[in-house]
């Protein structure tokens, strides 16, 4: 290690004597002259890289902090939808419950009418019966022929009477006032039996109208009919309300959507999670933006060590002795590969891979 | 709702893991370096999990969940961290840490491991 150390600090100013020689020689900047400068510009060039990556990695920070703003908003809309599924969900329950109350109201409301309708049917069948047992009223007229037949033979009777009672002269004086009683109790009973008869066939006349018109009344009454039609449309309705709330399935609705909205925050997470490889790259950069600071530090002193021959050897370790501690800050197996790769050394921590996620 | 205490230098980091654990119903808290967090934890502060980086300026993951175990004898401490060498790993685990994740860790598994760690939530 020594030897290497004198060897590393002599081989500078050999360097620089022999480049200088050559420069003296031919009274111009030599190419070696121009290798120094070309040296001197290396320290800027990589500073400049470094200062690149830096502002790269600013930039790519603020996009992905961009990215995130963005997720969380797509999250917040998210929840908003959520939010008014959750209003739509509670006013859709209560237009269901609106709703099977109505039917609820309606089909009591049709089973009131059903019983009206058939009390009123009941009415109408009563009112027919009582009005056809009326017509027995006809029955009496026969009755009254009988009594206008005896009270024309009584008539008849009482003429004859009256004519047996003249031909009895005095003695049938008695016996014709009887006679003419009873003649004329006759024609009174054959006008009583007239207006009777008048009478019975007005009334059987009366019974006869009201029996059509209260037939014409039970085959044509639209009340009844609209009241059956309107308890059709209740049923038809509480029919189409039951095909309707068994292909509604609100609660089927809403779990799937409920569904969906988790799956789109699951995913939301899961895509934000995925922002930490921005991190890996960022470390990753950081390292490399300090490697970069040591070399440049490395070329300024060995330009510095050719400009001065005379100068102390190099203060820092040689090139091969950085990049092995550069080595030892890398914390990703990513890095160590990498430098494996390159460099063909094996890192110590370099032995075997370790589980991504370990719980002790 | 589960409190979860994040420690990361990185905000980006920060945004990114509150976003996660927010959208999965988890209240957040954060510090961006070891010291702000166990400032935090001495203050009185008992989350119900503690997930930090191990890389941090002022003091390191691995000291951060020493200090904090001595406080907080139960709670579970992840160490998310793009540090993968064994050793580390060893350390935190010696100083009191439930578990060690490689970064980057999907949102999906992320929660997936809390709810091994916090039962119940």
């Amino acid at each position: 290690m020594q030897a290497h150390a004198e060897t590393v600090s002599k081989a500078p100013g050999r360097l620089s004597r022999w480049l200088r020689a050559l420069t003296g020689r031919f009274g111009q900047p030599s190419t070696a002259d121009r290798a120094l400068d070309e040296l001197k510009e290396t320290g800027t060039y990589l500073t400049l890289m470094h200062q690149q990556l830096g502002g790269a990695l600013g930039e790519s920070d603020a996009g992905a902090q961009q990215v995130i703003e963005r997720l969380q908003s797509i999250h917040a809309v998210s929840l908003q939808q959520s939010d008014r599924i959750d209003e739509t969900e509670a006013n859709g329950r209560h237009l269901m419950q609106v709703m099977k109350d109505k039917v609820m109201a309606d089909t009591q409301l049709g089973s009131i009418l059903e019983m009206f309708v058939q009390k009123q049917e009941a009415d109408v069948q009563a009112n027919l019966e009582r009005i056809k047992r009326l017509q027995g009223v006809k029955g009496l007229a026969p009755l009254v022929d009988v009594i206008a037949t005896v009270a024309r033979q009584t008539n008849f009777l009482a003429i004859n009477a009256a004519i047996e009672a003249a031909r009895a002269g005095e003695a049938g004086r008695g016996f014709a006032v009887v006679a003419a009683e009873i003649r004329q109790l006759s024609n009174r009973t054959s006008e009583v039996a007239v207006d009777i008869a008048g009478r019975i066939n007005a009334a059987t006349n009366g019974i006869d109208e009201e029996l059509r018109t209260a037939v014409e009344t039970s085959d044509r009454s639209t009340t009844t009919s609209n009241m059956r039609r309107v308890l059709s449309d209740i049923a038809d309705m509480q029919e189409r309300f039951a095909q309707s709330v068994a292909q509604l399935d609100l609660d089927a609705v809403i779990r799937g959507v409920r569904s969906g909205h988790q799956d789109i925050a699951d995913r939301l997470a899961d895509a934000l999670g995925q922002v930490q490889s921005h991190d890996v790259v960022r470390q990753r950069v950081e390292n490399v933006q300090r490697a970069l600071d040591d070399l440049t530090q490395h070329l300024r002193q060995t330009s510095q060590q050719l400009n001065s021959p005379g100068a102390p050897a190099l203060d820092g370790p040689p090139l091969s002795q950085r990049m092995q501690q550069h080595a030892q800050s890398y914390v990703m197996g990513s890095e160590r590969l990498t430098h494996r790769e390159v460099t063909g050394q094996q890192h110590a921590a370099d032995a075997g891979s370790t589980p991504r996620i370990e719980l002790f | 709702m589960k409190n979860v205490f994040l420690v990361d230098d990185s905000a980006t980091m920060l945004m990114s893991l509150k976003g996660t654990l927010e959208i999965s119903g988890y209240k957040v808290e954060l510090a961006s370096d070891g010291e702000a967090a166990l400032g935090k934890l001495r203050g009185g502060y008992k989350p119900d999990l503690i997930i930090t980086d191990i890389n941090m300026p002022k003091l390191d993951g691995i000291s951060l969940i020493r200090e904090a175990r001595k406080l907080l004898r139960f709670t579970p401490i992840l160490a998310l961290t793009t540090e993968s060498q064994q050793l580390k790993r060893d350390e935190a685990k010696k100083n009191g840490a439930t578990g060690w994740l490689v970064k980057p860790v999907g949102g999906a598994d992320l929660v997936k491991v809390i709810k091994q760690v916090l039962p119940g939530a």
